[in-house]
């Protein structure tokens, strides 16, 4: 019968410790010893596991970094691809127009750049080659029946307008006056672009904006033949967006162009005129190109 | 850093982590002896506890790269022994080990002493065999229990811990032990 191991027992008992020690004195034999230490000092002299070690203790922050750098990179590529597919999307003609097209202009209306000034018209009588990669693309089918809710013909013929006293105007710089009329028509048909492109957007399914913006044959027909020059086809690469900041651009430059090269003096004569005329929004633009011009003069209250 | 022979066991473990090879055979020597008496008590086979105990100081040397202090260093090191001790019966599907078995047999009545040696050599000698010869007849993990106090020096907590069971079971296996040897060795008191 075993007793039970009761509280009054306690977990050590010196007798039979005492007991165990006498009797217990086996040890290893040296083979083992020698063998063991010699292992011992083999790992030390070995060393790559601390190595291994350290990098393992490195491999997170190492792979955390790594994941970074490579989520930054394609953030950076997603961006720039996103940036360029947006300015495709902003001229989509050149992308969806076969390059036969480009040539011949008759068949392919070009509201937009008809309203571009000589000196950008002139720029663009090159064609730019579309790039390969819209070369490749699909040739879309222009339909023989334009969608009939888009109407066309008023904002054409305002856009045809456009080019014909852009053209005046280049000729004949002298004239401030008609340069403002100028800029007010181009404004206007800025305006008019503007709802044609938001009215072309609203109608016609994306792909079919630059092969046809024929929503209205008879107003295509027009454009191409009283824009029978290669401006009037032109690179339409240059998008709606483009064009229009070249004519903003264009605005008061006819303000100072037989300026450039004169002493203030003339520049403040020229501002007091408009000011004269009653013209404040010309003579606040060219109060600000004498600032940016001759940023050290001041302004005559008068002409402030 | 020279090593020092006062330092801790934690302390020259460290050392031999970081390198230092003179650090291991301080240890070594102090554990030695009591790792091979564990193994050659639960085994109770010379050979294979030869196998054990290289094994045993083998696996230390080449888990040292990710040791950190957080138990004292003999709990971790007898650990190591009873795991190995735990494959070899596992692998072996050996009787030896009877994790629920806290009874036991009874045990033998102890062998008188012999007449014929001097008085008080001859009365340890024999109360020393008397007692290993208790201790091989208790169930193991009651001697296990019993080993690693005496060995190790391991208290209750420590056992537990080395051992992979609660504190109040390697309490209550080393309550058994200590009842059943001091019961055995009564006739030498």
């Amino acid at each position: 019968m075993i007793p039970d191991p009761g509280a009054g027992d306690t977990e050590r008992d010196a007798r039979l410790e005492a007991a165990y020690r006498a009797g217990a004195q086996q040890q290893p034999p040296e083979r083992l010893d020698d063998a063991i230490r010699a292992a011992a000092r083999r790992a030390v002299a070995a060393g790559p596991r601390r190595s291994a070690d350290r990098l393992r203790r490195w491999s997170i922050p190492l792979s955390l970094a790594a994941v970074v750098l490579l989520s930054v990179t394609l953030v950076t590529m997603m961006r720039e691809e996103g940036a360029e597919r947006w300015v495709n999307d902003a001229s989509p003609l050149p992308r969806d127009q076969p390059p036969a097209a480009i040539e011949a202009p008759a068949t392919v209306p070009a509201p937009v750049t008809a309203t571009v000034p000589a000196q950008s018209a002139a720029q663009s009588r090159t064609p730019t080659p579309p790039p390969a990669r819209m070369a490749a693309a699909p040739v879309v089918v222009i339909p023989a029946e334009p969608p009939q809710s888009v109407t066309r013909a008023e904002p054409l013929v305002a856009e045809q307008r456009g080019p014909q006293r852009r053209e005046r105007l280049a000729a004949d710089v002298g004239s401030r006056a008609k340069a403002t009329a100028g800029a007010a028509a181009s404004a206007e048909a800025d305006a008019t672009v503007s709802q044609d492109n938001a009215a072309r957007d609203a109608a016609a399914p994306r792909p079919l904006l630059g092969s046809a913006p024929a929503s209205a044959p008879a107003a295509m027909a027009e454009t191409a033949a009283g824009a029978g020059k290669p401006e009037a086809a032109g690179p339409q690469g240059l998008g709606i967006a483009s064009s229009a900041k070249a004519r903003r651009a264009q605005v008061p430059e006819t303000l100072w162009q037989d300026l450039e090269g004169e002493p203030v003096a003339k520049w403040l004569d020229r501002l007091r005129e408009l000011r004269n005329a009653g013209r404040t929004a010309d003579a606040d633009r060219l109060v600000a190109e004498i600032r940016r011009r001759f940023p050290d003069v001041a302004l005559p209250d008068d002409l402030r | 850093m020279p090593t020092d022979a006062d330092a801790s066991d934690e302390t020259l473990m460290l050392g031999y982590r970081d390198g230092d090879a003179a650090a291991f055979d301080l240890l070594y020597a102090r554990h030695k002896g009591g790792v091979f008496r564990y193994l050659l008590r639960q085994s109770r086979n010379a050979a294979l506890t030869d196998e054990m105990f290289q094994d045993v100081w083998m696996n230390l040397i080449r888990a040292r790269d990710t040791y950190t202090v957080q138990a004292k260093f003999s709990t971790y090191l007898y650990r190591i022994a009873h795991n190995r001790l735990m494959d070899h019966f596992r692998r072996h599907d050996s009787a030896a080990v009877s994790l629920d078995d806290d009874t036991g047999p009874e045990i033998a009545e102890p062998a008188a002493p012999r007449s014929d040696e001097p008085e008080a050599s001859a009365d340890a000698r024999q109360q020393a065999a008397q007692l290993l010869s208790l201790l091989d007849q208790l169930p193991a993990e009651q001697r296990e229990a019993f080993v690693l106090q005496q060995e190790g020096g391991l208290s209750i907590e420590e056992i537990a811990t080395a051992t992979g069971v609660a504190r109040e079971t390697a309490k209550s296996r080393l309550r058994y032990a200590l009842a059943k040897l001091r019961q055995g060795m009564q006739a030498w008191q």
